[in-house]
């Protein structure tokens, strides 16, 4: 457990996590200077707030499920699902004429109920990974039932002004995403809970041992988690102004992708929300580029996927270097 | 060796099935049928063989989520290659999915990633390669439509298919059961440091059991999609929740070398039983979906009660945690 400590003394983490954030920079300059060279319509206006825009949601829910991975249960594989059925909560919630903090706060309290129950399993010490494939599943079950496929429609001024206002000329959505990544950071760095998550995530053992109560910091991560992606189910039907079952497809996918080409440590402990936000921005400004350069579908998620082999290849090598 | 096939464990899964069984059947004599029974055999031959693939991974104590994506580009292969013959067609499918499973499981092996992690990149990546092959679907020729019912032939209530599912599941039974191979994935996954301190290979059993559920998925992927004669790259997405929810009805154990072939073909069938079911009460697709999703939820709860480790963990901690408070109060009584 001393070891531990020495392991991870302050100097060492900073030049790393100076490295690595640099170098996630390096890779979106890369694709921008690329991209604007290859595609005159790139590094236009429009499409950078298209980008931004795209970085917000996936950035927003990798943000929450971050908070999963640091506290070692690996990802959720229902933030697809839990997005989509809150978008289609509040979709009808608006429609029945409901005003928008009731509608929101409906909806939060839904996904902090969904989030609790598969905190509560992993917490038990089931698989996360199973847990939330199979609350998945029940979840967009749901949202089918809910819907009977069917496209919900929500007319709200107020909503539409969330999806579609932009204060100084950034769309909300982007605020809200830079908002969050700032206060996570602060409570992952200046606060208990956040060092306890990192702790939970790095040596169970020794969180147990120093009467950390393990069960709740991984149920509260999932809860946020959770909560998070139904923001993102908010801003989406905000933006849009309805919701369907087929909203969000590869999210899921999409999130992951974020959080581990971010660098979070998938053994937990290590990593932090502003770098899962930059993995947000390389996903979607690659994501976008590819859509571009009007790649076909395969070769999208071929380079997606290799993308987040690598960086789970190279960042595993790393830190087993570091252990040794 | 004494092998105990009928353990406690499986007659009580056996049970289940029986019930599930008699339960769709009330009201619905058809249920119980020739053609249904062949109905649900003809599934069960599906998922049998992913689920069999992704309970040999689940022994050795790790998973493998990229399963419907491998199937996916097996059956693209498999159409692609109906040329050739029937059985030619399936062995080359096999054979890519049992490439990319000694591929991957060495991956996991060398490096020790986390194989839940790294089958995601998988996942995404041969998802991408399915859609690589035919961005809309392969459709087998005419001509060759014959292939497909050649699948389908009804011996008794059985189809090739079927017995093929079998003979699989019994020919992996023996090499868990009784190989020195299977026994050391067994024991791998029971007890890694035990099983490292007493010799035994550390690399050998996960890459065998990733080849194993790769060359299984692929060839379900093959099947299916030689018997349906069309394959589209987008298939076969909710196979990794079906698979993985039988292998644990099965009495597959999350935790690693527990369970056996007999117990995931009884939880792949009552699964399947329990598809077929909903389906004749003429409920909607996503009902099933519901239904697997909660089955899923359920017994991972049952599991927790019955046997895992870290239920014992957890009733040793929360003794622990009253014998501190115990202590605390004491303390705390003491007069300063």
């Amino acid at each position: 457990m001393a070891t531990m400590v020495q392991e991870s003394s302050p100097g060492f983490t900073m030049n790393r996590t100076r490295w690595f954030n640099l170098a996630l920079l390096a890779i979106v300059i890369v694709v921008l200077v690329l991209g604007g060279i290859t595609q005159p319509q790139f590094l236009t206006p429009d499409n950078f707030i298209a980008i931004v825009r795209a970085a917000a949601l996936i950035g927003i829910a990798a943000i929450g499920m971050t908070f999963i991975t640091l506290s070692g249960s690996f990802v959720s594989l229902s933030t697809q699902q839990t997005a989509i059925l809150s978008a289609i909560l509040f979709a009808m919630a608006l429609g029945a004429g409901w005003s928008l903090v009731p509608a929101v706060l409906v909806v939060l309290v839904a996904a902090l109920v969904l989030g609790a129950v598969q905190g509560a399993f992993v917490a038990l010490g089931l698989n996360s990974i199973i847990t939330t494939l199979g609350a998945g599943a029940a979840i967009f079950g749901i949202a089918n039932v809910i819907t009977d496929n069917r496209t919900v429609q929500a007319r709200s001024d107020v909503a539409d002004f969330l999806g579609t206002a932009r204060p100084l000329g950034v769309p909300i959505q982007v605020w809200i995403f830079v908002i969050l990544t700032a206060i996570t950071m602060v409570v992952l760095y200046k606060t208990t809970f956040g060092r306890m998550v990192k702790l939970v995530g790095s040596n169970r053992d020794t969180a147990r041992a120093s009467g950390i109560r393990v069960g709740r910091i991984i149920l509260w991560s999932f809860v946020i988690a959770s909560v998070f992606a139904a923001l993102c189910g908010i801003l989406l039907v905000a933006q849009v102004g309805q919701a369907k079952v087929l909203n969000f497809q590869g999210f899921n996918i999409q999130v992951v992708a974020a959080v581990l080409v971010g660098g979070t440590a998938i053994q937990g402990g290590a990593g932090s929300t502003l770098r899962t936000a930059l993995g947000a921005i390389v996903i979607a400004t690659l994501e976008n580029y590819m859509l571009q350069a009007q790649y076909e579908e395969g070769t999208r998620l071929v380079i997606t996927g290799a993308v987040v082999g690598i960086a789970v290849i190279a960042f595993h090598w790393v830190q087993s270097r570091r252990a040794r | 060796m004494t092998y105990r096939f009928l353990t406690p464990a499986v007659s009580a899964r056996i049970g289940v099935l029986v019930l599930v069984f008699v339960v769709f059947t009330i009201g619905q004599p058809n249920f119980a049928g020739f053609d249904n029974i062949y109905a649900i055999l003809e599934y069960f031959a599906f998922y049998g063989l992913v689920a069999a693939g992704i309970a040999a991974v689940m022994l050795v104590g790790e998973l493998d989520l990229s399963v419907g994506s491998v199937a996916a580009v097996a059956g693209i292969i498999a159409v692609w290659t109906t040329g050739l013959g029937l059985i030619p067609c399936l062995l080359i499918a096999t054979t890519m999915g049992l490439v990319y499973g000694l591929a991957q499981g060495w991956i996991i092996a060398k490096t020790g990633i986390n194989s839940l992690v790294f089958t995601i990149a998988t996942l995404i990546l041969m998802r991408g390669v399915a859609f690589i092959m035919t961005p809309v679907a392969e459709i087998m020729p005419l001509e060759r439509i014959g292939m497909s019912d050649l699948l389908k032939v009804k011996l008794w209530i059985f189809s090739p298919t079927s017995l093929l599912t079998i003979t699989i599941l019994v020919l992996l039974g023996l090499f868990f059961g009784f190989s020195r191979w299977g026994r050391e994935m067994m024991a791998f996954g029971g007890a890694r440091n035990e099983a490292r301190a007493a010799g035994v290979n550390t690399r050998r059993p996960i890459i065998i059991s990733f080849a194993i559920c790769g060359s299984l998925a692929a060839l379900a992927g093959a099947l299916a999609s030689v018997k349906s004669a069309s394959a589209a790259p987008f298939s076969f997405e909710g196979l990794l929740l079906i698979a993985v929810t039988a292998a644990l009805v099965g009495g597959i154990s999350l935790f690693g070398g527990k369970g056996t072939m007999f117990g995931v073909a009884v939880g792949a069938l009552t699964l399947n039983v329990l598809s077929a079911g909903i389906a004749s009460r003429g409920a909607a697709i996503y009902v099933q979906d519901l239904s697997t999703g909660l089955v899923l939820l359920l017994v991972l709860g049952v599991e927790f009660l019955t046997e895992s480790p870290q239920r014992r963990q957890w009733s040793e901690r929360m003794a622990f945690r009253r014998t501190l408070k115990a202590t605390r109060d004491t303390k705390d009584a003491v007069p300063a």
